[in-house]
């Protein structure tokens, strides 16, 4: 019942999401592969490019399932009685997660399969060795398409999950949807902040996404050491954004 | 096992210096429609969302149907029906609704949705947010009572209603729901309204029980003396209240009215009249006085 709540409030920005996958699926069948005559580091470089494409219009559906659940029906006055239904206020808000980041699955997941499947056609253009695989300057075997966009897509949702996140939470303590707009100067500051202290002292903090490869200016040059554990730390900070909200909703008046 | 349905002790809630509810003891027994009443900002919303889960409170502890309120939240909402906002999910219809509460509630009865919609004239297929107040109200109610509760909590049910509204409301909340020996808890400024069909009133000012009592008893036992005469007392241990103007004092007096005639005409007093009290005459009394008296409890 509740997941169908959900369901019914998010599914508008779910459908805008598939029809602009559809939309690019369908330009991309009809469109012809112009790019020629590179070699196979270049081709990382595209591939890297296409695969990240992703994420761009994933974050903005996150930053918008961010505001739909709990803090929503807050802003709406609907909040007395929601909570007066006999479920503790956690289920609520761990429903809500559950389903908003399912849903930011299936569209990374879909994405990532357009973009790598793009990617692949292009590869393919180009004929030679690298069909299906990619070559990286400092990693001796090339690394397969599909593995790599696996890899992206564990990172582009995590990246969602934090935006998701850091919308959902300020839904809560705004009590309101306008929790986006806090979310978004959030986000931002982040990534003003972190400019700064690079310009200043030189220190990089965390990027919100994490790329998987290490890059350069001479191009990609492999996957990023200790990925694994790095891609698990950020899993781990997905999580602490409803375990702050279940804290804020759990000692707040409704 | 006790027999109240709802016992407070000491409860408190405070926003910073301001006492919204402040000590207050109260018991709503089984099987009872309990009137809670008083003026705005008295306590009676805030008293009721703590009951709710939805407001934590500073202090004191509520016990509902058996349940510590703070440590089985959800073994009440299971069992007691709360309409404590009439303001529900504004995109979904009367039929969306019942549908979404169905899975929350085991004694759920969708008999009684189609009794209630079909009695109370509730349009189910509009969305929440095109319904007047009086059809949301109705809504409400019909959900709580759909959930087929111990005990029925109601905030203002009344409120902004038109008169055959809430007659409609005030007869399904008798008839069908309290005759069946369920409990109703329910605040409201409208005394006429409560007077009407509660057998048990509280009356709450600045966050504080100021009596709790049967309303029969309030009937039975509370008068108001009108004495003329010099060097009147001008406080017994019976009155709630002693007030003079043009030479003539009044006692009201909680119990005991005949004594205290008796007593006043002994000391050379002429008792004009002895007259009962119906409740908006004691709920001024009470709340306009100026320092309150202590909770009184008539069993």
């Amino acid at each position: 019942m509740y997941l169908w709540k959900y369901w019914r409030e998010s599914r508008i920005t779910f459908g805008i999401a598939m029809l602009l996958l559809a939309g690019l699926t369908a330009l991309s069948l009809r469109g012809h592969v112009v790019i020629g005559g590179l070699d196979e580091r270049q081709y990382a470089n595209v591939v890297n490019g296409m695969l990240y494409a992703a994420a761009v219009p994933m974050a903005i559906v996150a930053w918008v399932l961010g505001s739909f659940g709990v803090g929503r029906s807050l802003g709406e006055g609907a909040g007395s009685y929601l909570f007066s239904r006999p479920r503790p206020r956690a289920w609520f808000l761990w429903l809500d997660w559950g389903c908003g980041l399912g849903l930011l699955a299936i569209l990374v997941l879909l994405y990532n399969l357009l973009t790598s499947w793009m990617a692949h056609r292009i590869m393919r253009a180009g004929g030679g060795p690298f069909s299906g695989q990619v070559s990286f300057r400092d990693l001796a075997e090339p690394v397969s398409l599909i593995h790599l966009m696996g890899l992206n897509a564990i990172a582009i949702f995590l990246f969602c999950g934090i935006i998701f996140g850091v919308v959902y939470l300020w839904t809560i303590l705004v009590k309101n949807a306008l929790g986006v707009v806090m979310g978004a100067g959030t986000l931002a500051c982040y990534v003003i902040l972190s400019a700064v202290i690079k310009h200043n002292f030189g220190y990089e903090m965390p990027d919100l996404l994490y790329r998987v490869y290490a890059i350069s200016l001479g191009g990609v040059h492999g996957l990023q050491d200790h990925l694994g554990l790095s891609l698990a730390l950020r899993a781990g900070i997905v999580a602490l954004f409803p375990i702050a909200a279940q804290q804020v909703l759990n000692r707040i008046d409704i | 096992m006790s027999d109240f349905v709802v016992e407070t002790h000491a409860l408190t809630k405070r926003y910073g210096s301001l006492a919204a509810v402040d000590g207050l003891e109260m018991g709503v027994e089984r099987g009872s429609i309990y009137g809670f009443i008083g003026r705005n900002g008295a306590g009676k919303t805030t008293t009721l969302r703590m009951l709710a889960g939805l407001s934590q409170a500073t202090s004191g502890t509520a016990r509902i149907l058996g349940m510590e309120a703070k440590r089985d939240q959800v073994g009440i909402l299971e069992r007691t029906g709360f309409v404590i906002d009439t303001t529900l999910l504004p995109w979904m219809t009367g039929k969306d609704l019942v549908r979404f509460n169905r899975g929350f509630f085991p004694g759920w009865d969708d008999g009684l949705v189609r009794r209630y919609a079909e009695a109370l004239d509730i349009p189910m297929n509009r969305a929440f947010k095109r319904l007047s107040q009086g059809n949301r109200t109705k809504l409400c109610l019909l959900l709580a009572l759909a959930q087929n509760p111990e005990l029925l909590v109601l905030d203002e049910p009344t409120a902004g209603l038109d008169p055959v509204v809430t007659d409609q409301l005030v007869r399904v909340l008798v008839e069908d729901f309290a005759n069946d020996g369920r409990t109703i808890l329910m605040s409201s400024h409208h005394l006429s309204e409560v007077e009407r069909i509660a057998d048990w009133v509280g009356i709450i000012d600045k966050g504080r029980l100021l009596l709790e009592a049967r309303l029969d008893d309030i009937r039975s036992n509370y008068r108001r003396l009108r004495v003329v005469g010099e060097r009147l007392p001008r406080s017994t241990p019976e009155a709630l209240a002693v007030s003079s103007a043009e030479g003539v004092t009044e006692y009201v007096v909680k119990a005991g009215a005949e004594g205290l005639a008796a007593e006043l005409g002994s000391q050379g007093a002429i008792v004009l009249e002895v007259l009962p009290l119906n409740l908006s005459e004691i709920f001024l009394v009470l709340v306009g006085k100026e320092s309150h008296v202590p909770v009184e409890v008539l069993a």
